[in-house]
């Protein structure tokens, strides 16, 4: 099931160029309903990664929306032997990157304890018979929410991208614009202290400092 | 391979982001230290637990509210011509022959506005002074010009200080079929016996890059209309 939770269900990595460049080319030919096509594709992917990199629900919902303006104002430049998922990434972390810088310093964590507030209403919803399995599963939710709010913007960025989302380490840096080099050692300091966070949250020995 | 450089990698090593002989030097450490093997199971639970983090409750409702939303601003666009159109058109090679386009726009604007400039400042020398070498070019060995007052401009090469293509211009040249020696042929014969020069007339449009230059045959000096 977790391994279910991890595929990108929007984007099947083996057939998504073809289809995606039809799309692309019918878009640019004006074809509303192809490029609307694109929108259904990717707006789960898109807007979750908003979610996952600004923190609350009316900034992701704001963010999804100028990731697809800017992606048809931009769909005339885009090379179709590229990845479209790729590439949607790539704007949706600008995209977030100018939100974020907008909203100012330190907003994040505020923006996170609003994330966890919401999913932990969710969660509260969902109880049943094994409500108690569902708090502590908002509890740890709601931790890693914190951690990955308390992260530098670049290690959030790659972490969501590599380990939420599931991209490769290329693609990630192809989507941040930096050397995948530079991603690995973002994810070890990111994946460093999101393990640490959490073993002070938790309780749990910790080891040696890497 | 030590402890300490071990831990360094697991963050890595625990999602296979390491190369394959490093993480078989990793693995091979874990196989036989314990302590390691402990910490590098704390990475996989944490790993596990961030992606219980991943997108799994994401409304519907919403993601349609977010679509229709693009769509209808899409549409907005479009009833504006050449708004949305115009960054959906421009692909990098149109972008570049754009950009070349306004360098050259630019270039020619400046030529214009240093044209005009060195024109103001050699104002008040003598007309002759004032000849430039494009100029000359232009309006050939004439040895006067009559200007239209406001837009129009007398020039008249300085016989003292002869520019770079004076002595070009200045041979008979019948042979020509452009230039200032076919001007020069077309005048009347009277013109010959008794040279009055052609008017050259400027007149500048709006457009910086675009002058109206012609030369209109030099009037009789009894007329009075023209200077010498």
């Amino acid at each position: 099931m977790l391994e279910t939770a991890l595929m990108p269900t929007d984007f099947p990595s083996e057939d998504r160029r073809g289809p995606d460049a039809a799309l692309v080319e019918r878009a640019r030919a004006g074809d509303a309903a192809a490029f609307e096509q694109i929108i259904v594709r990717s707006q789960r992917r898109v807007f979750s990664t908003a979610w996952r990199l600004l923190g609350t629900k009316e900034d992701a919902q704001d963010a999804a929306q100028e990731v697809f303006l800017r992606a048809y104002r931009y769909l005339g430049g885009f090379d179709t032997r590229q990845d479209l998922a790729a590439w949607l990434h790539q704007i949706t972390v600008n995209v977030c990157r100018d939100i974020a810088r907008k909203r100012g310093p330190g907003s994040a964590v505020h923006a996170s304890l609003e994330t966890e507030r919401e999913l932990g209403t969710i969660e509260a919803l969902a109880s049943g018979a094994d409500a108690e399995a569902d708090a502590i599963r908002a509890q740890e939710r709601a931790m890693v929410t914190r951690a990955i709010a308390d992260l530098p913007e670049k290690e959030r960025a790659a972490i969501v991208l590599r380990d939420i989302e599931g991209l490769t380490t290329e693609e990630v840096a192809r989507a941040l614009g930096s050397r995948p080099a530079t991603v690995r050692s973002q994810l070890c300091s990111a994946r460093a202290k999101i393990k640490r966070y959490c073993d002070r949250i938790l309780g749990t020995p910790q080891g040696e400092e890497p | 391979m030590k402890c300490a450089r071990v831990e360094a990698l697991l963050p890595l090593f625990v999602e296979g982001d390491l190369r394959a002989i490093r993480g078989r030097a990793v693995a091979s450490h874990l196989r036989s230290c314990a302590r390691c093997g402990e910490v590098a199971d704390g990475y996989r639970a944490s790993q596990r637990r961030l992606r219980l983090y991943g997108p799994s409750e994401v409304d519907d409702a919403l993601l349609d509210a977010i679509r229709e939303s693009v769509m209808k601003r899409l549409e907005r666009e479009a009833r504006r011509p050449g708004r949305a159109r115009l960054t959906f058109d421009l692909l990098p090679a149109r972008r570049l022959a754009l950009a070349a386009v306004a360098v050259f726009i630019a270039a020619g604007a400046i030529l214009a506005l240093l044209g005009e400039r060195g024109r103001d400042e050699t104002a008040g020398e003598p007309v002759a002074a004032r000849n430039s070498v494009g100029e000359s070019a232009v309006t050939g060995p004439g040895p006067a010009e009559v200007a239209a007052p406001g837009v129009a401009r007398v020039e008249r090469p300085n016989p003292e200080r002869p520019t770079r293509t004076a002595p070009r211009v200045s041979k008979p040249a019948p042979a020509r079929s452009r230039g200032a020696g076919t001007r020069r042929a077309r005048r009347s014969p009277a013109d010959e016996s008794d040279p009055v020069p052609p008017q050259r007339i400027e007149l500048q449009t709006s457009d910086p890059l675009i002058r109206i230059i012609w030369f209109a045959p030099g009037k009789a000096r009894d007329s009075g209309a023209t200077t010498s």
